[in-house]
């Protein structure tokens, strides 16, 4: 019965050190200090403008979402060639992100890291926000979702997109269970001597069963251990399967055998970038100094760095040895990319979303919230386009040179729609985050108390 | 300090100045940019001419085509310049194109003379002047024959007093008719008229597919002639392979087959994948379910 310390045993706790640091002095916390500085809080002011905000960004989504369902995709500025644009980038970001879930809360915890705790709900939600989105905007650039049902009638297991929808659906239902299991425990905490009305009820109805025994203790262990061991291979096979909707089709610079790899590397350093940004916001908003530590920050840095040298060395791979070949109908592309129309967005993305990022990581200074706060978001911003990037100049560079096309046909620049629609679907993901962290510890409380005590008990 | 406050902001002026004085200069200039009809002229297999209309106009620096541009077509010129029998009106797609027919109201003017002029008028509009274009031709046919030897013959002759009187020294392409386009029957690309009008090409592309019955269709024409417009006949021969479809394509068991003729390999890879793996969300489902139960006996318990 060691495991049950919840409710009892933590309230007759009268000392229990934690050992966390604000800033570099390391303090002492009580059970109830923590269950106090864990649970959710209600919205200030500058939550309700944030959720006003995105409330008012997804309703505009919503109308140019309408506005592309009554015209059809001619709202967009999708033609014959750009036959995807900032949604296929967009739904490609999100997988990307996604990954983090995997990274944080499986790789870490098998590989016997515990520092990640206060990091795993806070990644995992993250996944579930962005391959929910995901779907959503996978369905968003289908001209006529109505049809959308002959993919599972007509839909042929030779084709990447079975394999994706099959892999988009598993890692998400992987990425709920992950995010429930752990929740169950903090439930009990979060019904405490409380009435069941309003936000309770779901409490009562998520997990009143929860009783804190051994036995639900032992079970629920497993499953998160199976759960930590299955999300891996899940989680690398919805990236590769995303990475081959592009490498199974023969053009300028998706025809690459390397495509499943570079595609991961890059997931995961857009997956940290998000972590990093989310840790500084939740830790600065909510409180949480004593629990996302400095600490947590360095050691996000260095996994950061590592992370950026991997994908940096992919897309050495990718671009810079084609641009050395040069072969003569991928020209006008890697050209596009490097000193042509993409330039500025290519440059940018390598050097403002992965080089300087890296470069101030490398230093323990550059490794401090701020910094790390900056470098996320940078990361993540540069994960972006470099999505884009990897999604449009291919397009817009077929091996067949185009004849005798509409201007149109020959350029993309995605129209105001686009934008609404692409927008709406990211804050929409930021929505689910926040109102998550609204109801639901975004720390788990009772894997921070049982940390504690194995600590003490050492 | 203070002459320098005067220096910026007459130098602020300037450049507001310098806009307002050049973008509405840029503005008309855009507006002068004159419209650039072409015409061309079409029969197929001698029977009802038709005409195609382009509408261009130098934007940017390059022509690109104009679309929504009206068009009034007319068919020959009084002695004062103006049309006689009005073709239709015509506007441009986005591509800048349009086409008509001759229409039957017309047929009269059209058997009066062996030459015609058509004459293209589009009204002055904001971004272009009114313009006026001509093109003049004389009518013409083409008669394609063939020989047991594979030769394919070409005839060109003019309608001039009556009569059709064969023309000399005009290109004539021989070809086969293909889905892309039309392919040479030779190695020759083109082939001038003789004294008769005549143009003979020797049929070299044996073994070619042609339809079911393994008829190919042999195209002989002519391309923007200054003259004669464009002209094309085509005619139906047995000299191409028989066609045999292959049916069961797709119903092989391959990558590019049909859904139900997926590899063996592939859905035995692909399904055990999903076995395993739901089978393992599944389970995890059970342990919820198990947890759930603890909790209600424990409840019980108390």
């Amino acid at each position: 019965m060691e495991h049950s310390t919840s409710i009892k045993n933590e309230q007759k706790t009268a000392v229990n050190p934690l050992n966390g640091f604000i800033g570099r002095k390391k303090v002492s916390l009580t059970d109830e200090e923590i269950i106090k500085d864990l649970l959710p809080q209600k919205f200030g002011m500058r939550g309700m403008v944030w959720v006003g905000i995105l409330v008012i960004i997804c309703l505009v989504g919503v109308y140019s979402y309408y506005r592309q369902l009554r015209y059809g995709l001619i709202v967009t500025s999708m033609r014959d060639y750009a036959s995807w644009g900032i949604y296929i980038s967009n739904f490609v970001f999100f997988v990307a992100i996604s990954l983090v879930g995997s990274l944080i809360t499986a790789v870490l915890r098998l590989s016997g890291v515990h520092w990640s705790t206060p990091l795993t709900r806070i990644a995992e939600i993250i996944a579930v926000a962005a391959i929910t989105f995901g779907a959503i905007i996978i369905i968003v650039d289908m001209g006529s979702p109505e049809r959308f049902y002959n993919l599972f009638l007509y839909g042929r297991l030779q084709s990447p997109i079975i394999w994706d929808v099959t892999v988009i659906t598993t890692y998400f239902f992987i990425s709920l269970l992950l995010l429930y299991i752990p929740l169950l425990p903090d439930m009990k905490i979060l019904l405490a001597g409380k009435e069941k009305k309003g936000i309770y009820k779901l409490y009562s109805f998520l997990g009143s069963f929860w009783k804190g025994t051994h036995l639900q203790f032992r079970i629920s262990k497993k499953a998160v251990n199976i759960l930590c061991i299955a999300i891996v291979p899940v989680a690398f096979s919805i990236h590769t399967v995303t990475s081959w909707l592009f490498a199974t089709t023969y053009r300028p610079g998706w025809d690459s055998t390397n495509f499943g790899a570079y595609f991961i590397a890059g997931a995961f350093l857009a997956g940290a970038g998000a972590v990093n940004v989310a840790m500084y916001i939740f830790r600065r908003y909510y409180n949480l100094e004593k629990y996302i530590t400095d600490d947590h920050f360095d050691k996000m840095g260095k996994i950061t760095v590592m992370l950026g040298m991997l994908y940096l060395y992919f897309n050495v791979n990718e671009y810079l040895i084609p641009y050395f070949k040069m072969k003569k109908p991928e020209e006008a592309f890697l050209n596009g990319l490097f000193i042509g129309q993409f330039a500025i967005i290519f440059w940018s993305a390598i050097l403002g979303g992965m080089i300087i990022p890296m470069i101030i990581l490398l230093f323990k200074k550059g490794r401090r919230p701020l910094p790390m706060f900056i470098c996320g978001i940078m990361i993540v911003i540069g994960a972006w386009f470099k999505r884009f990037l990897i999604v449009t100049p291919t397009l817009l560079h077929p091996f067949l040179p185009m004849h005798n096309v509409p201007e149109s046909y020959k350029h993309y620049f995605p129209s105001f729609d686009e934008w609404a629609i692409a927008l709406g679907s990211l804050a929409g993901a930021l929505l689910v985050i926040t109102i998550f962290a609204r109801i639901f510890p975004i720390i788990p409380i009772q894997e921070t108390l049982i940390e504690q005590h194995e600590k003490e008990h050492h | 300090m203070k002459r320098n406050i005067i220096n910026i902001c007459i130098g602020v002026l300037s450049v507001i100045a310098i806009n307002f004085i050049t973008v509405p200069v840029k503005a008309q200039e855009a507006e002068k940019s004159p419209l650039k009809i072409t015409l061309s002229y079409f029969t197929n297999n001698n029977e009802l001419p038709y005409l195609t209309i382009v509408a261009k106009s130098k934007i940017d620096g390059k022509f690109q085509p104009v679309s929504g541009s009206e068009i009034n077509l007319y068919l020959d010129k009084d002695a004062s310049g103006k049309g006689i029998g009005f073709i239709g009106k015509v506007t441009t797609d986005e591509k800048g194109k349009a086409a008509t027919n001759i229409p039957p109201a017309l047929e009269k003017i059209w058997k009066s003379s062996p030459n015609h002029t058509f004459i293209a008028i589009t009204d002055k509009t904001k971004q272009f002047d009114e313009t006026n274009t001509e093109l003049s031709i004389a009518k013409a046919r083409i008669i394609i024959d063939t020989a047991d030897d594979k030769n394919v013959t070409a005839t060109l002759c003019e309608y001039k007093e009556n009569n059709w009187v064969p023309v000399k020294g005009v290109d004539i392409k021989l070809g086969i008719k293909r889905l892309g386009g039309d392919l040479q029957i030779g190695e020759e690309q083109s082939y001038t008229t003789d004294s008769t009008g005549k143009v003979k090409g020797e049929f070299k592309k044996i073994g070619i597919p042609g339809n079911e019955t393994g008829n190919i269709v042999l195209v002989a024409k002519v391309e923007d002639n200054d003259q004669y417009g464009n002209l094309r006949i085509e005619k139906s021969v047995p000299w191409g392979a028989k066609f045999v479809a292959n049916k069961d394509f797709f119903q092989k068991t391959a990558l590019w087959a049909s859904r139900f003729h997926s590899p063996i390999w592939l859905l035995f890879l692909a399904y055990s994948i999903v076995i395993v793996v739901w089978g393992t969300l599944i389970y995890l489902v059970m342990l919820i379910i198990k947890i759930k139960k603890l909790g209600k006996e424990e409840e019980q318990l108390k």
